[in-house]
């Protein structure tokens, strides 16, 4: 990946100091940097999460039951137009998002705090033109490959017994036992990303344009396997990082486009 | 001080009613002096002044405002249509016709305005903004003065009794419905016998004849005919060295079948005999004196314009195609004129058009149809009908070399022959070497003396021996035999006389050598039509590859826009990304280094006007046939555009934008039923088709003004809607292809 990664910055760099023909991009100008929030829905993996976590309370001490109906990551990309109608651009993302299953529970009965997640998505494109097109200006058909790398914030998490633990009743359930996870979740999910982007880009001056559009996303495990029963902590964690990624197939970009 | 303007004003004006005009060197009426606003300023701007009177008699502020843009627009199309003439010869004669007929109505005459429009349809109407429009057609179809007076009265009165307006409303409270024609129809002939009536009190106050009124109708009655009816010498169109056998020429007279009673119960005008006996009526009416005035700057003055308006149904004629009229005209002209260059000028063109339309089987597309032939103008089209492409080849060369050799040091001429030497260079289906290099009368002359041969042969052999059996001949040898152009026969064939009509240039060995020096024109090399078609694949590289013709100082008209709404064009909006894009394409050309020279309809002076109807004219003719590319029928004119310029490449462009977005709901549903695809019909059909909802073609047309040539062109259609930065980088993009050389 680091040597893809580096060949796609090469391959940028190179043409953008080249005297190459001016007569296709934006004014002549090929480069281009994107600066978008990715923003989705997590509609599936809301329906299909058969255990909710739980959020802390605002108030104190307790878990409230909530789930995320809107998430909002940031893209940013510098890519470069090879012709009017084909482009390379390497993207860069950071997505925080939370997983609801309960990663610290040993039955279905406990309850604990959703985990944040952060993810990182580290992804070299190629850009596509509509018919007729002059990149990076209009319809823009991106296609990529890319590492998605999802780790846990380490922090303190709430975990509620609630009354049938196997340990018994708990007294007081709003007294939900504090977890040190630190130990516990140090592994990121390699996941493989495979993207296709449908865009927009509107000029709103000669240097700027508006970015937006769909971004369609699989994701596959790199270093686990399947999302089936999963029993130590790290697995569990795997396992509902790739259900949530894998599930959030659609997301909306929207931001800005700068050329030079 | 001020009458002394006046007499100043009185004597420019008399002065350039009585310049001579040469006919010799005629060149296309051109628009003199200051620009009118009518012609400078922005529609949205002339509407925006229109809204801050309130007119009652429209409607509400919304009519209003919907009459204003209806009627603004379309004359503003015309207004800049590059076929309207200001301050010119004609205009202004029509002007003083119309100052005479408003003597004494200085208010209403101040409102009025009068401009000549270079169109061969017999008419005048007049607008609510005050402006007259007189056609070159009827001023060439008159035959006095007085007759055009009583036209402009006519036209006048409908501006006075805003018939505009009130035609508009009606239209507005009678919806389309049963009859609506009909009922149409009779609300359009009221106006017009009331703008007779009214006419002839306006024409009778002006002194003119009470005479000529009535001649007047004769001129509408017939005026669908050529603006002379003379019977053609049928040797007109052969020489020397032509033979022209005569059936290619109608052995029947041609009837004229004008009807001055034709049914007019759907028609926006009564038939001729209703207004005849309508105005009959009024002239009875009136019981005080009448003029005498006929022709008020004399006769021979009003044949002048009325010759400057037939030379201008010539050039219009040539222009559109029309070659069959435009040679008919030429013939009527040449009588008066015969050493006029402009219509010698114009029979080249008109030839070298012929032949263009005959080499994709088009000619008729030029000539009248033959259940439309009538008078004297008849056997034109019909001889050029019965010319099959051999033989039309060889009359329009023949033509085209004739005028050529007569006048070799004429500019166009050269520009002209020199051209169609080039597409006949190309033209896969025409060989010098098929032709004769006898004359048809030499051809003749030898199948006599064969004849003769055969017979004394025969005699001689018939007094001796027994003469020797013929040489029995196949198939093959026959055809072969009869292919041959100096095939002798033993009649003569008149049905070949084309084979004979190019002797003279076959033996000339100089004009041999010219011919082949000519690089030769890949005929049909379509300009535009092909690349429109071949626009929807013009995401090709040849697309681009083709602009690449190492041009970077353009002249450059205004773009057209025309933005689709669900009422068809949008024409505010329309109007204002014309402007934009007008912006973009300076930005564009001026980051990628492009000299432009801009001929824009938003900043005109007269000269640029001038420069701009030109420019117009030859698009006008370009796309009169897609196929067909037409040697500039302005050619001097647009020489010298190039010279002032400093380049020869003109660029037109031309923007269409529509947006929708084109789902098909039966998919939608059909999808939605077969459940497992219908995610993807959610998150990526439809997204897609919303997101290509706009659908802009951005046409790009290169030519070069001095050889008539298309340089390059295409169409590039994509999915953005009309922005200055969307329009503006193709536009840099195109000029940075259009700079830079294959």
């Amino acid at each position: 990946m680091k040597k893809l990664i580096g060949l796609f910055l090469v391959l940028i760099v190179s043409t953008s100091s080249s005297t190459a023909q001016d007569n296709y991009g934006y004014y002549g100008k090929k480069t281009f940097v994107d600066i978008a929030s990715s923003s989705y829905i997590p509609l599936i993996y809301n329906l299909t999460t058969y255990q909710k976590g739980k959020e802390l309370a605002p108030s104190g001490n307790s878990l409230i039951s909530s789930d995320t109906w809107f998430n909002i990551g940031l893209r940013t990309s510098i890519g470069r137009a090879l012709s009017s109608k084909v482009g390379i651009a390497f993207e860069f993302g950071f997505d925080r998002y939370r997983i609801y299953d309960n990663v610290f529970s040993d039955t279905y009965s406990d309850e604990s705090e959703s985990i944040k997640v952060n993810s990182f998505l580290f992804m070299p494109r190629l850009e596509f033109s509509g018919p007729n097109g002059l990149l990076p200006n209009g319809i823009v058909h991106q296609v990529g490959i890319g590492l998605n790398l999802n780790k846990a914030v380490t922090r303190n998490y709430l975990r509620d017994f609630g009354s049938y633990t196997l340990g018994g009743p708990n007294a007081d359930p709003a007294e939900a036992e504090q977890l040190m996870i630190d130990n516990k979740l140090d592994k990121s999910v390699k996941l493989m990303q495979i993207m296709y982007g449908l865009k927009m880009r509107t000029p709103v001056g000669k240097s700027m344009m508006f970015i937006y559009g769909f971004r369609y996303t699989l994701d596959f495990g790199v270093n686990n396997s399947g999302f089936g029963t999963a029993s130590t902590l790290n697995d569990k964690f795997f396992r509902d990082v790739r259900r949530y990624q894998f599930r959030n197939v659609i997301a909306f970009d929207l931001g800005l486009t700068l050329p030079f | 001080m001020r009458q002394l303007f006046a007499l100043l004003f009185t004597l420019f004006l008399s002065a350039s009613l009585t310049a001579q005009v040469d006919f010799d060197h005629y060149l296309t009426l051109q628009s003199k002096g200051t620009i009118p606003l009518d012609f400078s300023e922005q529609t949205s701007e002339k509407i925006e002044e229109g809204m801050t009177e309130r007119r009652d008699e429209i409607g509400s502020q919304l009519e209003q405002r919907e009459f204003l843009e209806k009627t603004g627009y379309a004359i503003d199309e015309l207004l800049h249509s590059g076929l309207v003439v200001y301050g010119d010869d004609v205009s202004n004669y029509v002007s003083s016709i119309a100052d005479k007929l408003l003597a004494g109505n200085p208010d209403l005459r101040s409102k009025l305005r009068f401009y000549t429009l270079k169109l061969n349809a017999t008419n005048a109407f007049s607008t609510d903004q005050g402006i007259i429009f007189v056609t070159t057609g009827l001023i060439s179809q008159l035959s006095s003065e007085a007759q055009l007076a009583f036209i402009l009265a006519h036209e006048i009165s409908h501006y006075t009794e805003k018939h505009v307006v009130e035609t508009f409303t009606w239209k507005k409270n009678n919806r389309y419905g049963s009859r609506w024609v009909d009922r149409m129809s009779v609300y359009s002939k009221d106006k017009e016998f009331s703008a007779d009536k009214l006419a002839v009190d306006i024409y009778r106050e002006a002194g003119y004849s009470k005479d000529e009124i009535l001649s007047t109708f004769d001129v509408l009655l017939y005026s669908y005919l050529p603006f002379d009816e003379v019977a053609i010498d049928l040797d007109y169109f052969a020489s020397e060295q032509l033979f022209l056998p005569d059936f290619l020429f109608p052995k029947k007279i041609y009837e004229i079948k004008a009807d001055p009673n034709e049914d007019d119960s759907e028609s926006s005008h009564p038939n001729i005999n209703k207004r005849k006996k309508a105005v009959e009526q009024r002239m009875s009416e009136i019981k005080g004196e009448w003029g005498m005035t006929i022709n008020s700057v004399g006769e021979a003055r009003f044949y002048e314009f009325r010759n400057i308006a037939r030379f201008e149904t010539v050039r219009t004629d040539v222009m559109q195609a029309n070659y069959g009229d435009a040679l008919y005209s030429i013939y009527l002209l040449e009588q008066e004129f015969p050493t006029s260059t402009f219509l010698q000028r114009m029979k080249m063109h008109t030839w070298l058009g012929l032949y263009q339309y005959e080499s994709l089987l088009r000619t008729k597309n030029t000539i009248r149809r033959n259940n439309d032939l009538e008078g004297e103008s008849a056997p034109v089209h019909y001889f050029i009908r019965k010319l099959n492409r051999k033989s039309l080849t060889t009359v329009a060369l023949r033509n085209i070399y004739d005028i050529h050799q007569l006048n070799p040091e004429d500019i166009e001429m050269s520009a002209i022959y020199a051209y169609s030497l080039r597409l006949l260079n190309g033209d896969d289906r025409f060989d010098l070497s098929d032709y004769s290099s006898m004359t048809f009368s030499q051809y003749a002359d030898s199948v006599e003396l064969k004849n003769e041969t055969i017979a004394n042969d025969t005699l001689v052999k018939n007094d001796s021996v027994k003469a020797p059996p013929a040489k029995k001949k196949s198939k093959y040898d026959r055809i072969k035999k009869n292919s041959s152009p100096d095939a002798i026969e033993s009649s003569v064939d008149s049905l070949k006389y084309y084979y004979y009509g190019l002797s003279d240039l076959i033996n000339d060995s100089s004009f041999m050598v010219e011919y082949k020096s000519y690089e030769s024109v890949i005929y049909n090399d379509a300009p535009i039509a092909s690349n429109i078609v071949r626009g929807q694949k013009s995401y090709r590289d040849e697309a681009y590859e083709d602009l690449k013709i190492g041009s970077s100082n353009l002249i450059v008209v205004e773009p057209r826009v025309m933005d689709y709404g669900r009422n068809g064009i949008n024409l505010v909006k329309s109007e204002r990304l014309e402007n934009m894009f007008s912006e973009a394409i300076i930005e564009a050309a001026d980051l990628a280094g492009t000299i432009v020279h801009k001929v824009d309809k938003r900043n005109l002076t007269t000269d640029t006007y001038n420069e701009r109807s030109v420019l117009i004219g030859f698009l006008t003719q370009l796309v009169e046939d897609d196929d067909i590319r037409p040697f500039p029928v302005d050619y001097i004119q647009l020489k010298e555009i190039a010279s002032a310029y400093g380049t020869s490449d003109v660029m037109f462009t031309m923007v269409d934008h529509t947006k929708q977005a084109d789902i098909n709901p039966w998919g939608v549903a059909l999808s939605a039923l077969i459940w497992p695809t219908f995610p993807f019909t959610l998150t990526l059909y439809i997204p897609i088709k919303l997101m290509s909802a706009n659908q802009t073609n951005l046409t790009v047309l290169i030519m070069d003004v001095e050889s008539g040539e298309f340089q390059t062109g295409n169409v590039f259609r994509f999915h953005e809607r009309v922005s200055k930065h969307n329009i503006g980088a193709r536009m840099y993009s195109l000029f940075k292809h259009i700079s830079s050389s294959n």
